[in-house]
């Protein structure tokens, strides 16, 4: 299949998904129990007084039937109305824009952590396999993969932010205000994140790089008498890094909102405190604003995956 | 995640004083100078040091910052740039604040003289015109302000002069005062609010000792030192208030506040109860202990089931074993609740007691009223951990008896619902921030309540919560609460267990805090006695 | 020398590959053993706890360890260690039921996916992705706000996700096999698809299955107690090492043990699984004997 075509099916594959989630995402706030209008009038004394009552229903447009607030939604968002927030009252808009920057630092710094334990661990891991150093190394970023986050989070806390107070036990500055402060307030959140995409990207490395180092060509490189050493630097470790990308994009899938405990402990704005507080509250217009956000957000790196993917490994065009 | 029972019964708690603090003539409300109140007094054995920025954590951010636009989520904040015209003692009766004075001329009229000197963050002048401005903008419906209703009363607000207004209502108003204690007497700029309303939520205009510098939505909220407080000149302390700023951050989860009391990135922290053991013995805080206005209780519904029955009401609050409740669930730091007024409140009627330990009378009366085999009833509990505590151990004892509660543990909207569709037999309830006797009886009795939804309909208690709105005489209406309180404790109406207490840290460094003077004389001492830090830093 | 292994197609059984992975990967070994004994822990319950976990003590609540509670006791005087051995119930009671059903929902999907291929894999497929485009702990939160409290709810909303992982992996693995020639000798003979798909596809697809399997288990343990975090799961007063992690940790500073003991088990029983899962994969992957030096 040519290129072209390929990204053509790649692309009408991710419509259609696009498709299936938004209807998924407003299924799922619909269904969340409790009702938007009382949560937002919940201090009113005339919440008994049908006419309030009906007043703010109309005002969300909570009178009219499933479909049309649905298209009525869509249409406003696709134009960048994303709506007010009956929680907070801001526009969804905004409280998005404020707390993207800080979501994307929380998955830049996570990503730096998990390539820095992750992609040394699975090398090892693979090189030296089944000798104590493999067993240590795999433990280790295997703790990572298996901890609940919140726990790994309050033990770091308190280690170095109370009994060792090198770093700031929690909290959240802009890099523009304060760099120093900000870096610093960052460590310990990216590093809870980072060890737990370091075991899966460690897994990953292992296995691709075992794989490739079982190829032929390998083989004969070795036969025709090149060191071991030559043989990983020179001619391995560049194709066992593909799969690395599939993570990294799984990751940034996860991220986006899925942080949301780390964000909770640490106390820092982003998005995935903001979609889970609007879960508990029902409050639709974040909720679908979010969701579909971060759904495109994933289905565009997922399909510049399946493009890269394409391009470097042409068998992967040829299966579909 | 929410330690408050329920959140719209925090924003209502606090606004209890709505309908109707007392308000007699001859009472400390009707003089007006400063200096002569028994609060006013500030003889400080360490002179007050100007400096630093207080730093202290919240759950929540404070959402919207017009306290009439919902939702506020952080009262406590919104008190340093706004203050209220009148604010509450001890005993959680009215005292002026902004007004000077207040006096009924006659029981549908009031004049209302203002403080002078006072100016908003903007500039603008606290005058009668600016008064009326607002409260007229409250009762617009296009101002979307959740307040208007309890302005229901109100005919007109005549400017008699700069600093004087004449109120008319259309009915005996006896909670008025109680109302300008409360969310609509928080005095915001009129300019500000004709210029742009909409802008007002992020940025107001009060008259407090602090004014907004600097607000991150869901990260902090930062403040700084207003140089022209009016209470600073009034009561001969100019260097009021004394720290040049505060800072407040939001951290929603407990224990990773007290992390950062530990580390000393915080001055002051509201404690979970759990966390006093921790801390009592740490040489850098001190941790008080002071009464709260709130009630914790249990809710029947009286209309529908089994809980029709009083026999069967009276078996669940006697199978209760309070004592234990609060040594278990609140670490000892709750006091006996006899029943919805908080024992220091002015309208507590302190001939009843407690409701005893008595699991043989709850079993008897359960075989009297034909359940010598069980009863199944059902209910909710809010979701948080405290609630799931609570639930936990009361259903412990109700089982001791024979009485299977299946409470189901909700989030907050989900809870509101099962309320309105009175879908429980037994459920969670309470009330927070009780300032005015009427809001609680009549939200949680009146029919026309916002918590009740006819769960409840006591014909005499609903009498006398009619009656105690429109009497003005200080101890006539004390006198009708009182007789409130006895019908319903009478009644088994619900099950009131304790009064809450809280615990608050500060570093050590943290001065000015006279723990006596502020148990006796509570929001007023506290609003009017602000902190510094020794050697005026941080 | 490097070894020149001729790779033949190997169809081991489950047996053969448990043997397999213990014999050549002592973590995988360890792990095993450890998901054996907490099992165990967990059958044995009611025999092994010094008492029960629900009998409250309002007047010895939040003790620390003593020689009446070794664990101490928890915020209604209940003692941590039986609840902590009854919590082992709950926990490895929902990773494997949760772990079961998903399992069952994806692999009958993928299957059918990729055997019928066609429109109904574009759209077995398609909705596969839409499930994974929701960070799973936001889509596990949303369904199980919706579905309402309780742990059985939790389990489905687990299934309504993690079917897909599963769905995927039958899938690749059927769409390797249905090309080889017994299938199509079964397929010429006469047999129906279904016969076809059960009897004989299936099996060969059941190593990366049981590796999944293994991995998924861990990953729903780790889950419930992200959920219980937020208040939604189990309902008191069921313990489990979610729930009880979640509580402990607002004592930490007065009981550490309440939110340790959870966390340590918590912990434990994921890398078990995730060891003995890696094991899995290793001996089953038969590349890997090729893959060169192995140093002891």
């Amino acid at each position: 299949m040519a290129m072209g075509s390929y990204i053509c099916v790649r692309l009408l594959h991710a419509l259609v998904i696009l498709a299936l989630v938004t209807m998924l995402v407003f299924v799922i706030a619909q269904l969340i129990p409790g009702d938007a209008v009382m949560a937002a009038m919940a201090s009113s004394v005339d919440m008994n007084d049908p006419a309030v009552v009906a007043r703010v229903r109309h005002q969300f447009g909570l009178d009219q039937s499933i479909l049309v607030q649905f298209s009525n939604w869509l249409t406003r968002y696709l134009t960048g109305d994303w709506g007010t927030s009956i929680g907070t009252g801001q526009k969804v808009h905004a409280m998005f824009i404020q707390r993207l920057p800080v979501t994307l630092e929380l998955f830049l710094g996570a990503t730096a952590w998990s390539v820095m334990i992750g992609i040394p661990a699975g090398i090892i891991s693979a090189l030296k396999r089944n000798s104590v150093v493999d067993v240590a190394v795999s433990t280790g970023t295997m703790i990572g993969v298996s901890i609940p986050s919140f726990w790994e989070a309050i033990m770091l806390i308190y280690l170095f932010g109370v009994v060792f107070p090198i770093l700031p036990p929690s909290g959240y500055v802009p890099f523009a205000e304060d760099p120093l402060l900000n870096l610093k307030s960052m460590v310990l959140p990216t590093f809870v994140l980072g060890t737990h995409f370091a075991g899966l990207l460690a897994r990953y490395v292992r296995s691709s790089l075992l794989e490739v180092l079982s190829q032929d060509y390998i083989r004969t490189a070795r036969a025709k008498g090149l060191s071991e050493r030559a043989i990983i630097v020179l001619h391995a470790l560049k194709p066992a890094m593909i799969p690395v990308v599939t993570v990294i994009g799984l990751a940034w899938a996860h991220m986006l909102a899925g942080a949301f405990i780390v964000e909770v402990i640490f106390a820092i704005p982003g998005l995935g405190r903001m979609s889970v507080d609007a879960i508990f509250q029902k409050d639709f217009p974040v909720v679908q604003a979010t969701l579909i956000a971060v759904s495109v957000n994933v289905l565009v790196v997922n399909l510049l995956v399946d493009i890269v993917y394409g391009y470097l490994d042409p068998r992967v065009r040829v299966n579909q | 995640m929410d330690s408050n029972p329920d959140r719209r019964e925090f924003v209502l708690g606090f606004v209890a004083a709505a309908f109707g603090a007392m308000l007699a003539p001859q009472s400390a409300a009707a003089s007006g100078a400063l200096r002569d109140q028994p609060w006013a007094v500030w003889d400080y054995k360490n002179k007050p040091v100007r400096g630093g920025y207080f730093r202290t954590a919240v759950e929540r951010y404070i959402g919207k910052m017009n306290p009439n636009h919902w939702p506020v989520l952080d009262w406590i904040s919104m008190n340093y740039f706004h203050e209220r015209l009148m604010l509450t003692d001890g005993e959680y009766k009215p005292v002026p604040w902004l007004l000077e004075e207040l006096k009924f001329e006659d029981p549908q009229t009031v004049l209302m003289r203002l403080r002078e000197g006072v100016e908003f963050h903007d500039g603008s002048k606290f005058n009668a015109a600016a008064v009326k401005y607002q409260m007229e903008w409250i009762r617009d419906p296009k101002s979307n302000a959740w307040t208007a209703a309890w302005l229901a009363p109100l005919v007109s607000i005549d400017v008699v002069d700069e600093r004087t207004l004449r109120w008319k209502f259309n009915v005996a108003w006896a909670a008025f005062a109680g109302v300008m204690a409360n969310a609509p007497g928080f005095a915001m700029s009129a300019a500000a609010l004709q210029a742009d309303v909409e802008k007002y939520d992020s940025e107001p205009r009060g008259t407090g000792p602090y004014l907004l510098e600097e607000a991150s939505p869901d990260n902090f909220l930062k403040l700084k030192r207003n140089p022209n407080w009016w209470f600073a000149r009034a009561s001969g302390n100019s260097e009021m208030p004394y720290f040049d700023g505060i800072h407040i951050s939001v951290i929603p989860d407990p224990a990773v506040r007290l992390a950062n009391l530990r580390a000393g990135k915080i001055d002051a922290l509201t404690l979970d109860k759990s966390q006093y053991a921790a801390l009592k013995d740490d040489p850098s805080v001190t941790v008080y202990r002071l009464p709260a206005s709130h009630v914790n209780a249990l809710r029947f519904n009286t209309t529908k089931g089994v809980f029709q029955d009083v026999r069967l009401r009276t078996a669940v609050s006697h199978a209760l074993d309070r004592k234990a409740l609060i040594a278990g669930t609140q670490l000892g730091f709750a006091r006996l609740a006899s029943c919805m007024f908080p024992g220091d409140h002015w309208c507590h009627n302190p001939e009843l007691a407690p409701v005893a330990y008595d699991p043989a009378l709850s079993k008897k009366l359960l075989a009297e009223a034909g359940h010598a085999n069980g009863l199944t009833v059902r209910g909710y509990y809010i979701n948080t951990t405290m609630g799931q505590t609570i639930a936990e151990a009361v259903k412990n004892m109700l089982a001791k008896v024979g009485i299977d509660w299946q409470v189901d543990l909700l989030p907050a909207t989900a809870l509101a619902t099962r309320m309105q569709a009175l879908d429980y037999d037994l459920a969670s309830s309470g009330w927070l921030f009780i300032h005015d006797p009427d809001l609680m009886p009549t939200g949680l009795y009146h029919p026309n309540g916002g918590f009740n939804f006819g769960r409840s309909k006591n014909d005499a208690a609903i009498a006398l919560i009619e009656a105690g709105r429109r009497e003005i005489d200080f101890d006539k209406r004390q006198k009708i609460y009182w007789q409130l309180e006895k019908v319903l404790y009478d009644a088994y109406e619900d099950a009131w267990l304790w009064w809450e207490e809280t615990l608050v840290a500060y570093r050590k460094n943290v001065m000015g805090r006279d723990h006596e003077n502020l148990l006796k004389y509570k929001d007023v001492w506290f609003w009017s006695h602000p902190l510094w830090f020794k050697d005026g830093k941080a | 020398m490097t070894d020149i292994v001729a790779i033949t197609p190997v169809r081991p059984s489950g047996a053969i590959l448990l043997r397999r992975a213990v014999v050549r990967h002592r973590l995988a070994a360890c792990g095993l053993i450890v998901i054996l004994l907490f099992c165990a822990m967990a059958a044995l319950a009611p025999w092994i706890s010094p008492y029960s976990p629900y009998e409250q003590d309002l007047y010895a609540v939040l003790s620390g360890p003593s020689a009446a509670h070794w664990f101490g006791t928890d915020n209604l005087g209940r003692d941590l260690l039986s609840r902590t051995i009854y919590g082992a119930r709950v926990s490895l009671l929902f990773g494997i039921s949760s772990t079961a059903l998903s399992a069952a929902l994806g692999v009958a999907l993928g299957l059918i996916a990729g055997f019928r291929g066609g429109w109904v894999d574009g759209l077995i497929m398609r909705v596969t992705d839409a499930f994974l485009c929701f960070p799973p702990l936001i889509f596990i939160l949303a369904t199980s706000a919706a579905l309402g409290p309780g742990l059985h709810n939790v389990v489905l909303s687990f299934t309504l996700f993690a079917w897909t992982g599963f769905a995927r992996i039958i899938r690749g693995q059927v769409l390797l096999v249905r090309e080889l020639p017994y299938i199509e000798a079964a397929r010429a003979s006469g047999l129906t698809p279904r016969r076809i798909m059960l009897a004989h596809v299936l099996p060969n697809t059941l190593a990366p299955l049981i590796v999944a399997v293994t991995i998924t288990v861990g990953l729903a343990i780790l889950l419930e107690s992200g959920v219980s975090f937020l208040g939604l799961g189990v309902q008191p007063p069921t313990a489990s090492w979610g729930k009880e992690l979640r509580v402990g940790f607002t004592y930490l500073e007065t009981v550490p043990l309440f939110s340790i003991a959870p966390g340590l088990m918590i912990t434990l029983v994921v890398i078990a699984f995730n060891f003995l899962g890696d094991g899995l994969r290793d001996a089953l992957d038969p590349r890997l004997r090729g893959a060169g030096p192995v140093r002891k």
